[in-house]
């Protein structure tokens, strides 16, 4: 007998919009001016009027939100290409040949995935500082290209490819890199997909490395730059400036996600399988 | 036949990986090992003080106090989650339900906001006057107060960033919002990979729904269960930007916000002893791989 | 040849190269002469006009950038670490007290900022053209003719013992200079004197039969307040806290324990924290913010708001307060200010006869960061912010925030009536409470000591919460000396004291 769960979808559906509750205030909040929170939780119905741009407006204005999030969009559509590329490109030839010291490599990888990567602060601050690098996107854009938990993946995907189409491509003259460029990458498409996802989100809203080596109030990103209002006393800067402000900040992950999200769904799906 | 270049592909394909891997990767953490040793002051000053930080740290109710604060999270907070990703899980994969992609959608999109936005978001959720959280207790422990008496009602400002058990209880759930939906995610994909026919066999033989998940699900889910604990327990135990920025940058009242990461960081970059701040790091480091092989030794018996 | 890995990589790989260009392309706005980092808005306020005159007599540009207090702590310390130079090093930065202490942890070649004591010993030189020039006893000056006069108390008259007339170091109030010493070197600027008093709402006050001003002693105060409370509680108004008073956060119970004249860390490099004196404001200072001795609460950052609508009643006013006091006061329709005339100003009760009736709070200095490229001009905008008759006019006609240099107390603005105080000569209190300021020491393990303290201070609230006042004294010694001995590790460890640091 298949009954229409309506309990449960009734309850999973209150629990979802209890879930989404805070999104919902803080887009209120972020048209509201500083009395008006205290009057109304979510918007004040009976006056619509009260409502106000002047947050967005005084953001936009008043503090160099514009520049963070171009920095942001920079920082992380050019660490996520890189990263993507060297990762699928080590991925694939720790995939798809055999040759000695392979075991050794992913070995050594797959210990790195348990050491935490703040042991490497203080000592990567002295390094990156030797090269000059402070306050430059390079130290945030080099060291930040290396990723394990990436060659893995792809690894594991690209170990899919069938190694007949290998051989073919390989007989009709094709070299080495094409095999990687033309075969190998568009069969883990899915995988791209899914990875440039968590890469992206990943530098969007990278914090610590980014607080430490980034002085420069124009080079800060989005994540340093809306903390760095936090503090400010509630006179200078109203709290429905920092709701505005974080808004607009997810927007552009939401909006990549929109994209991806078949893509990352079937990374996941695969990821849970090999899990 | 193996080509010269087919030979040399696999090394020329991870060269620069293997490069930058030794510079920033392989070199700082010798050198963290060796600056755990000395003492820093400033740009140009550093003494060997030999194993001297690490006695200090040993001794340091601090530190101490931030690995108590971490691992209590860290092990609530893995608790909280699979336990409640589950259930999401299970009610998602109904096969009857409807609209599941929105629903799953709702319960993921957290994740995507990111730690820091989370942790800003919630800083004004949990405000003492006008925050929603403190506005929604106070009137829906309001409404059950008048028909259940015994129940409390909480008042219309519960200071979350004052009192230290609020506070940990702010970051934990910021830190479950957060997560959740992640873990979801992952469940929700194993279960609809479980076989039918399994569920079809468990309930010929007479099997009850809570013996079918017994003996079906759960077993098929325990590979995943422990990949996101694990995967759980080593991000929980790096908690930083949510209390960092919930208390404005500082480790919260009674320092119940300082988490392990936070005092390397503070230590490290605010008072400026690189040395201490390394030596932080390699007790960490040290502590997380003792508790993964714990872990997975444990899930491997189960 | 397709682009294989897929469209969204396409996407982020032209979003790149896009957001690249325009970043690479964007033209850097030209660096003003002079950057200046405050955290402060009531600075902006007082700054602006008199580097806008400033910068134009110079012929330069400055950019002055308020950044919030925390970040401007991580921005500078960031600096320091990486000896930056360059375009975001600044030229001035303010450093509030509290901060002091990571800054002056490195030997002072290694510290991030100029010692600026050279500056202090041979700039600001008097100057008088005649014997009949106004002075005051003691003084010493150069005289056009090249030679050193001392003021006897009515005229002038030449010493050849002396080579140099008064400079900053002479001329600037002597405790100002202690906060921000090392190893006898000073290392930031003074601009303020911070003198402490109480302001209240006399009407609410005196409508409940209380007169604040003739309590002499804190447990006087006490016992004031609780009858105050007592009075509108019975009448019906809730909440009425008499005072403005933090849980938590040794702030307040550290100016109580400067007008006894204890330092938590001494210029000698005695730790203090297990004083008897300690335990025992401390746990006369619980009570006074939770239980049902209660008299404090905390009000945030609205305590015109509060005191507007006598939610509290009462709040320390060091003299930087005063300008948010008048310029957050809510008005009315019209503009006026709902309070005026309503509040009044009291020096602190005491504890023994012997305490200072003041005590200071809170303090900032002006700092130059060793890479500044051109640190001359960066003092002589200094000397104009702050030591100039012209910085004391602008600050006194915002806020009441004395200069560090007495001779400027002269000024007719500090001798005027406060519309808002009634009529009350405020300012003439603090010019009388100044000379009495105690000493407020800093060095690099104060603020670790003030961060034990603070620990100590939430452990003994939880416990007057929960277990009352019996015992407290006891036991506050007891966690107080728990606290010193860790504190005393953490200073071994890190060399944090010699003996000599902060004297001047």
């Amino acid at each position: 007998m298949r009954r229409r769960p309506q309990l449960l979808q009734l309850t999973i559906c209150a629990c979802a919009a209890v879930w989404l509750l805070p999104f919902l205030w803080m887009v209120c909040a972020s048209f509201k001016a500083p009395s008006e929170f205290f009057s109304s939780t979510f918007l004040p119905w009976g006056d619509l009027g009260r409502l106000t741009l002047d947050n967005y407006r005084a953001l936009l204005g008043g503090f160099p939100f514009l520049t963070w999030l171009l920095n942001s969009l920079f920082l992380a559509s050019l660490q996520t290409v890189i990263v993507v590329l060297l990762s699928s490109l080590g991925g694939f030839a720790l995939a798809t040949y055999r040759f000695r010291g392979r075991a050794t490599v992913v070995a050594l990888m797959l210990l790195t995935l348990l050491v935490p990567g703040q042991v490497l602060l203080p000592s990567t601050y002295e390094l990156v500082n030797s090269f000059g690098w402070i306050n430059s996107y390079a130290a945030i854009l080099v060291p930040g290209a290396i990723s394990v938990f990436g060659i893995l993946l792809f690894r594991a995907a690209m170990s899919a490819v069938p190694v007949e189409l290998l051989h073919a491509a390989r007989i009709d003259g094709a070299g080495e890199l094409r095999l990687w460029w033309d075969i190998a990458l568009p069969s883990v498409r899915p995988t791209v997909g899914a990875f440039t996802l968590i890469c992206f989100t990943g530098t969007w809203n990278s914090f610590l490395w980014p607080q430490i080596v980034l002085q420069d109030e124009s080079k800060y990103h989005l994540p340093i730059g809306m903390t760095s209002l936090v503090g400010l006393p509630e006179h200078d800067v109203p709290y429905g400036l920092l709701m505005a402000g974080t808004l607009l900040s997810i927007l552009p992950v939401v909006a990549l996600f929109a994209l991806l999200h078949r893509d990352f769904h079937t990374g996941v799906m695969t990821g849970a399988v090999k899990g | 036949m193996m080509t010269a270049s087919r030979r040399l592909a696999p090394w020329l394909f991870l060269t620069p990986f293997l490069l930058l891997f030794a510079v920033f990767w392989l070199w700082p953490l010798v050198r963290s090992l060796v600056l755990s040793l000395h003492h820093t002051a400033g740009p140009h000053h550093q003494t060997y003080v030999g194993l001297g930080n690490y006695a200090f740290l040993l001794q340091d109710p601090l530190f101490w106090q931030a690995v108590w604060n971490t691992t209590r999270y860290t092990v609530l907070f893995v608790i909280c989650e699979l336990v409640i990703a589950l259930l999401l899980a299970l009610a998602l994969n109904h096969p009857h339900l409807r609209w599941r992609g929105a629903l799953r959608f709702a319960f993921f999109s957290p994740h995507l906001v990111g730690g820091v936005f989370v942790a800003l978001l919630f800083s004004l959720l949990l405000a003492q006057r006008f925050g929603l959280v403190n506005v929604m207790l106070d009137q829906i422990s309001g409404m059950l107060h008048s028909v259940l008496p015994f129940i409390p009602a909480t008042g219309a400002e519960i200071n979350w960033s004052g009192r230290p058990e609020l506070a940990r209880l702010a970051v934990l759930m910021a830190g479950l919002w957060l997560s959740i939906g992640y873990a979801m995610l992952f469940l929700l994909a194993a279960l609809q990979h479980v076989d039918r026919d399994l569920y079809e066999a468990a309930q010929l033989d007479g099997a009850g729904r809570w013996q079918r998940f017994r003996q079906v699900t759960l077993p098929a889910l325990m590979p995943t269960l422990g990949f996101l604990a694990l995967m759980g327990m080593i991000g929980a135990f790096q908690l930083f930007e949510l209390p960092y920025v919930l208390f404005q940058n500082g480790s919260g009242p009674e320092r119940a916000g300082l988490t392990i990461v936070m005092y390397l960081y503070q230590q490290g970059f605010q008072t400026g002893d690189l040395g201490y701040a390394a030596a932080i790091g390699w007790a960490f480091t040290v502590m997380v791989l003792l508790l993964s092989l714990l872990q997975l030794r444990l899930w491997r018996r189960e | 040849m397709p682009f294989t890995p897929g469209r969204p990589l396409l996407v982020l790989l032209v979003l790149a190269l896009v957001s690249g260009a325009v970043i690479a392309l964007r033209p850097t706005p030209p660096r003003a002469t002079l950057t200046y980092w405050i955290f402060a808005e009531a600075h902006r306020h007082e700054l602006t006009p008199i580097l806008d005159g400033f910068a134009h007599e110079r012929g330069i540009t400055y950019d002055l950038d308020l950044v919030a207090g925390n970040a401007l702590g991580t921005r500078l310390e960031s600096l320091f670490m990486s000896q930056a130079r360059g375009p975001q090093v600044p030229d001035l930065v303010h450093v509030e007290i509290h901060q002091v202490g990571r800054f002056f942890r490195p030997p002072v070649d290694g510290m991030g900022m100029l010692d600026l004591t050279p500056y202090f010993e041979t700039r600001g030189e008097r100057r008088i053209s005649t014997q009949g020039d106004p002075g005051h006893h003691g003084w010493a000056a150069r005289h056009d003719d090249g030679n050193i006069y001392v003021h006897d108390g009515s005229t002038w008259r030449l010493d050849p013992a002396r080579t140099r007339g008064d400079t900053w170091k002479d001329r600037i109030i002597s405790a100002r200079f202690a906060p921000w010493m090392k190893d006898g070197r000073i290392m930031g600027a003074p601009q303020d004197v911070h003198p402490m008093t109480i302001t209240y709402r006399d009407d609410l006050f005196r409508e409940a039969g209380v007169d604040l001003a003739a309590c002499l002693t804190w447990p006087e105060f006490h016992r004031a307040c609780l009858t105050m409370q007592d009075f509108w509680r019975a009448k019906g108004v809730q909440p009425r806290h008499a005072m403005e008073l933090f849980e938590s956060g040794s702030d307040l119970l550290q100016l109580m324990l400067l007008q006894r004249g204890v330092n938590l860390v001494e210029a000698d490099g005695r730790v203090r924290l297990a004083d008897p004196l300690v335990a025992e404001t401390l746990a006369f200072y619980a009570p006074l913010v939770t239980g049902p001795q209660r008299i404090g609460a905390d009000a945030g950052l609205n305590i015109a708001v509060e005191l507007d609508a006598g939610t509290i009643c009462a709040c320390f006013t060091p003299d930087w307060r005063i300008f948010y006091l008048r310029h957050h006061a809510p008005t009315d329709g019209a503009g006026n200010r709902k309070m005026e005339g309503r509040l009044r100003m009291m020096p602190l009760p005491r504890f023994s006869a012997s305490d200072a009736p003041t005590s200071t709070w809170g303090g900032t200095c002006v700092i130059i960061p060793r890479t500044c490229p051109d640190p001359d001009l960066a003092f002589a905008a200094i000397e104009r912010c702050f030591y100039s008759r012209e910085a004391a006019d602008v600050r006194l006609r915002l806020g009441s925030m004395l200069p560090p240099l007495p001779e400027l107390w002269d000024h007719p603005l500090l001798h005027q009536g406060d519309p808002l105080y009634g009529g009350q000569r405020i300012n003439e209190l603090f010019i009388e409470l100044a000379p009495h300021l105690p000493q407020l020491v800093m060095t690099p393990a104060t603020s670790l000591a003030m961060e034990a303290l603070a620990q100590v201070q939430a452990k003994a609230v939880t416990r007057v919460r929960t277990l009352g006042t019996d015992g407290l004294v006891d036991a506050c010694q007891v966690w107080l000396r728990e606290a010193e001995h860790d504190l005393l590790r953490r200073i071994a460890r890190l060399d944090l004291i010699r003996p000599d640091q902060s004297t001047p």
